[in-house]
């Protein structure tokens, strides 16, 4: 019982653990295009 | 001997005005003036027509208050139909909504009626400021900067019964889905 | 020889159906309840009716139980289809009876929007509408972009799962059951539904300063909007009601997640998560987005639309997310959106078409079809470059390394053709009624596609064939063709079979 209450408890934490790490990867790939769009958007004035 | 050109007032009369339109017409500005009022729907169509000039647009304040941090509000005027002709009071449906963002200063925006939603009727005001089109100031965003509100009529609340017949059929339909479920455990548990 | 379906295959489908019907009514009860809370009589009444209809469906379904519950792939695919038929229908009910819509067809154009994540909208005086409906019209999209089958799995035992999960165009089997792979899908959702409420609501409050109430309804209906990539909005200004960068960033983080496929949120929680960078629809999604945005850029730029660096950067960027992950939301007006020519055009509709990941809430082609496709052409070119006898053996990454067959390639292929023939279709119908080649193009592509971004087609003046012809769009776009074409066999077969 305790070893599969542990496993449970490891699984919920990896989870949680997996959860953060996906909500960061989230924002981080938004803020890299932002990024990516700022310069474009500063070329393309810059041409225009 | 040269002869100088001397006008009387009566000429100054006709020409002063005249000279007024004319460098009106010369300065580019479009013909909606502070006290005119531009429907919404010209500002969506061909909103750069009257970027930087001050306008007036009229119509019903609705959605939220939203009062900023950085000393203004935000709300939203339609100028459609419904402000009027409330579709609960068994207006016209007249296609969607109809409305712009507008923003004021926070002190104008304080104590208006309760803005329009849902068996509410928000305010009918007139909004006099100048017209953002893609502010380069905030992100390219187009909405009328307010400088002057005038409430028309204030906001009124509406009425919205219950239809019985449709609240009947629908507890008719569940009394018999009971029933059915009832009849098919209870077969199940003699089976 | 066709094989006329028999009265224990319609027992099998029926039962099947009942089942889901069940969860719908379960489902259904929320609205209900908002409505009991908000005193809004009339929207409850509606409801009731709507849960009514569902429920008595349900029992009827129930009541004919087959010999054998299992379902096979061609039982399993007509209950998907008819599902995605049925539930728009019966689910338009409070809509019809909420004078917000111009007729049946209207509402139930609404309602099937809705559940396929599109977003197109034939809605009248939306910004009067009661907050029930309009948290109906929300959870539509919640309830069709996490799947109803998937909740009837998460809760019914029996066979047959496994044709409904993919029937739904859902291609990972993530977990080892079909089960646990939706109950996996679930969690991910109501997660990332705290998490993104909380914050929006925060944002709604103390940046844009509305009331707390109202903060957390907007977040709310904003989060089921942008997770499931559907594209409704509470306010008939979309996003643009909001008037804010920051509710817009986090917004856009959100679209993000939903249209990450499911597969990828598995190897982000419990991994591997080299997997993350490695898989081929990875990298396809974020090339197509790069792209797309530097097309949307430049023409908007060199069509002096926009003229500065702040508003190139946020507008462009935010309708080229809005497009490419498929939801829909806008923060420029229809009428502002239809004088985007040129090459602003072509990057948003390429966009919307290309879509997000496969398995995610997003519509259009999909990120991995288009991937396989690309390297099925540079393999076959190879091919023809290399020496006669030469063998061009083309292997992918998608959660580990595998071979692309010749049938997988015609797959993604087949599929892709069905995509642009369904695009053609719709943009035929508009043109027959004199609408311009652009903005035919654009809508039918955003309704095929199910984005829901519009141009102005979209309107209850629009003429019937044109409403019936987007519902056929978005029905047959967000299940992948494959479950409509079963159906349609199963009637051919009922009707001229042997």
């Amino acid at each position: 019982m305790r070893s599969r209450d542990g496993a449970r408890l490891r699984r919920w934490s990896g989870d949680l653990g997996g959860a953060v790490l996906a909500f960061v990867l989230e924002v981080g790939i938004v803020i890299g295009l932002v990024v990516a769009a700022l310069v474009v958007a500063a070329l393309v004035i810059a041409a225009t | 001997m040269t002869r100088h050109l001397r006008l009387g007032r009566r000429a100054w009369t006709v020409l002063l005005p005249l000279i007024t339109v004319l460098m009106f017409l010369l300065s580019g500005t479009p013909l909606a003036s502070a006290g005119q009022v531009v429907p919404v729907s010209d500002l969506l169509v061909d909103g750069e027509r009257f970027d930087g000039n001050e306008i007036t647009i009229e119509g019903e304040l609705v959605g939220d208050y939203g009062f900023r941090h950085d000393g203004y509000m935000w709300t939203q005027l339609n100028d459609d139909s419904y402000a009027r002709d409330a579709l609960v009071d068994g207006g016209p449906r007249a296609g969607a909504n109809v409305g712009v963002g507008i923003r004021m200063p926070t002190a104008l925006g304080e104590g208006l009626a309760p803005v329009g939603g849902y068996r509410l009727e928000g305010p009918l005001v007139q909004a006099t400021g100048v017209w953002r089109y893609h502010d380069p100031d905030r992100g390219g965003e187009s909405y009328l900067d307010v400088s002057a509100l005038t409430t028309i009529e204030g906001g009124r609340r509406l009425e919205e019964g219950p239809d019985w017949a449709v609240f009947a059929a629908g507890s008719l339909l569940l009394a018999v889905s009971f029933a059915m479920w009832w009849r098919r455990r209870r077969s199940a548990e003699a089976a | 020889m066709l094989i006329r379906p028999e009265r224990e295959d319609f027992r099998i489908v029926g039962f099947a159906l009942g089942r889901i019907f069940t969860v719908v009514a379960a489902a259904s009860c929320l609205p209900l309840v908002w409505a009991v809370l908000g005193r809004e009589w009339h929207p409850f009444a509606s409801f009731l009716l709507m849960i009514g209809v569902f429920a008595f469906l349900g029992q009827l379904g129930l009541r004919y139980r087959p010999a054998n519950e299992r379902l096979d792939w061609s039982h399993g695919m007509v209950v998907v289809a008819l599902t995605w038929l049925v539930v728009p229908a019966i689910g338009s009910i409070p809509f019809i009876f909420s004078g917000h819509y111009g007729g049946p067809v209207d509402a139930a154009f609404d309602a099937m929007s809705g559940l396929s994540t599109t977003g197109l909208a034939l809605v009248q005086d939306l910004d009067h509408m009661a907050p029930s409906l309009n948290f109906w019209r929300h959870l539509l999209h919640f309830l069709g972009g996490q799947g109803i089958i998937i909740a009837a799995l998460v809760l019914f035992a029996g066979g047959g799962g496994l044709t409904l999960y993919y029937g739904e165009a859902r291609d990972d089997r993530i977990l080892p059951s079909v089960r646990s792979t939706a109950r996996f899908i679930w969690a991910v959702a109501l997660v990332h539904l705290v998490a993104g409420v909380v914050v929006l609501g925060v944002i709604a409050h103390q940046v844009l300063g509305f009331e707390w109430k109202r903060a957390f309804f907007h977040g709310l209906m904003i989060f089921f909007a942008g997770f499931d990539t559907g594209g409704f909005a509470p306010q008939s200004t979309s996003l643009g009601y909001y008037h804010s960068a920051i509710f817009e960033f986090a917004t856009t983080v959100i679209m993000v997640a939903g249209a990450m496929s499911f597969g990828l949120h598995y190897a982000l929680w419990r991994g591997p998560r080299r997997s993350l960078f490695k898989n081929l629809e990875t990298r396809m999604i974020l090339a197509t987005v790069a792209g797309t945005m530097l097309l949307t850029m430049i023409g908007l730029g060199v069509a002096g639309i926009y003229t500065s660096v702040p508003g190139l950067t946020r507008q462009g960027f935010f309708q080229v997310m809005s497009a490419h992950t498929g939801t829909g939301f806008a923060t420029v007006p229809s009428t502002e959106l239809a004088t985007w020519g040129g090459l602003a055009f072509a990057g948003i509709v390429v966009a919307m078409a290309l879509g997000g990941m496969a398995s995610s809430t997003a519509g259009g082609i999909k990120a991995l079809r288009v991937g396989l496709i690309v390297k099925s052409v540079v393999a076959q070119t190879k091919q023809l470059l290399l020496p006669e006898g030469a063998v061009v053996s083309t292997q992918y990454f998608q959660s580990g390394r595998k071979r692309l067959t010749p049938e997988l390639a015609q797959s993604a292929m087949t599929i892709a053709l069905l995509y642009v023939a369904l695009f053609l279709l719709g943009a035929g119908v508009a043109l027959g009624y004199g609408y311009g080649f652009q903005e035919a193009i654009f809508e039918s592509v955003s309704a095929g596609a199910s984005v829901g971004l519009s141009v102005g087609v979209t309107e209850p003046a629009m003429p019937m064939l044109m409403k019936l012809t987007y519902m056929v769009q978005m029905w047959a776009g967000r299940l992948e063709f494959v479950a409509v074409f079963a159906l349609l066999g199963f009637i051919y077969a009922w009707v001229r079979g042997k």
